[in-house]
């Protein structure tokens, strides 16, 4: 591989040229993200014998991206995610784990909602995929928002080999700011963030394909709260 | 366009997506539980969504209500979010 200009943005370097943003070199081009997987040690066993492998996720109705294994781009995020899991009452005698890997996949494969190209395309289909259903005289579906997000991303990455799927969530709080307000003071904030347009930008990847995973390593190791 | 009827149907099973005769068109049930239809301006809201996170205390430890992707421990343990 060529050497390159290496763009630094969140972790995502593009491993060739970048001269032009088109087809042609989006196929050619290789993506590497570090990310965080924020879990607990309930789930360690099954980790270290079968990877974090999107075959072993739980299937869910409310994935935010459909399916996979999710990663966050920083690790004090993933720490924050695994403590609220250790913390459940279901997983009391957990600890908090967040393993770091690489992600690793041809542009081909990465959808990136960051980027507005990958948003007016899947935009397109999505509406194309929308009239199609609404022709024709048999029976409907019925969608809920969740729902209609996580089929819409699982039907996408199947049709299309998507394996690693990037986008960012605008959140009101997050629990590892720095500055988290009182309670008295939360609707102020609500108040400035509607009127400011400014809200957390939370990044979210999630892989869909084993392979895309690579060099896993537990990057952290909570205590157990002693009360 | 043509839809993958095959992975559709799989999908909705999945997701346990209802169907209905009744409607003649593709429907979504809003925050109010009540049924319209699924128009082109919902998928920019899904693309990017905006989270309202609610937060409550329990055993003097604040945590945040949210709902997100666990990964299985094992088949006995139920973790979810």
């Amino acid at each position: 591989m060529e050497k390159a200009c290496k763009l630094c943005l969140n972790d995502v370097w593009i491993g060739k040229n970048m001269e032009k943003y088109n087809e042609n070199q989006r196929s050619s081009s290789m993506v590497r993200i570090k990310g965080y997987h924020g879990t607990c040690s309930f789930a360690q066993e099954s980790i270290e014998r079968y990877g974090l492998d999107p075959k072993k996720t739980k299937k869910r109705s409310d994935h935010w991206l459909g399916q996979g294994v999710y990663f966050f781009l920083q690790q004090d995020q993933a720490r924050w995610w695994a403590e609220d899991i250790a913390g459940k009452y279901w997983n009391h005698g957990s600890v908090a784990l967040v393993y770091g890997a690489d992600i690793v996949a041809d542009r081909k494969y990465v959808k990136d909602f960051r980027e507005y190209e990958d948003v007016a395309q899947f935009q397109k289909w999505a509406v194309e995929l929308l009239n199609s259903l609404n022709e024709g005289h048999e029976a409907k579906p019925k969608f809920t928002t969740e729902k209609f997000r996580g089929l819409l991303f699982d039907y996408y990455k199947t049709e299309y080999n998507i394996y690693v799927m990037i986008g960012s969530f605008s959140k009101n709080r997050v629990g590892y700011a720095l500055y988290d307000p009182r309670e008295e003071e939360l609707q102020l904030q609500k108040a400035i963030m509607k009127t400011t347009g400014i809200y957390y930008q939370e990044v979210q990847v999630c892989v869909s394909n084993s392979a895309c995973i690579q060099n896993q390593k537990v990057e952290y190791v909570g205590e157990v709260e002693v009360i | 366009m043509k839809i993958n009827q095959e992975l559709f149907k799989e999908l909705c099973e999945l997701y346990e997506v209802e169907f209905s005769e009744q409607y003649k068109k593709v429907m979504l049930e809003d925050e109010n539980g009540e049924m319209r239809e699924l128009i082109p301006e919902d998928i920019k809201e899904i693309i990017s969504p905006y989270i309202e996170v609610i937060p409550y205390t329990v055993r003097q430890r604040e945590f945040c209500l949210e709902e997100q992707l666990f990964f299985e421990a094992s088949e006995e343990l139920l973790i979810a979010a």
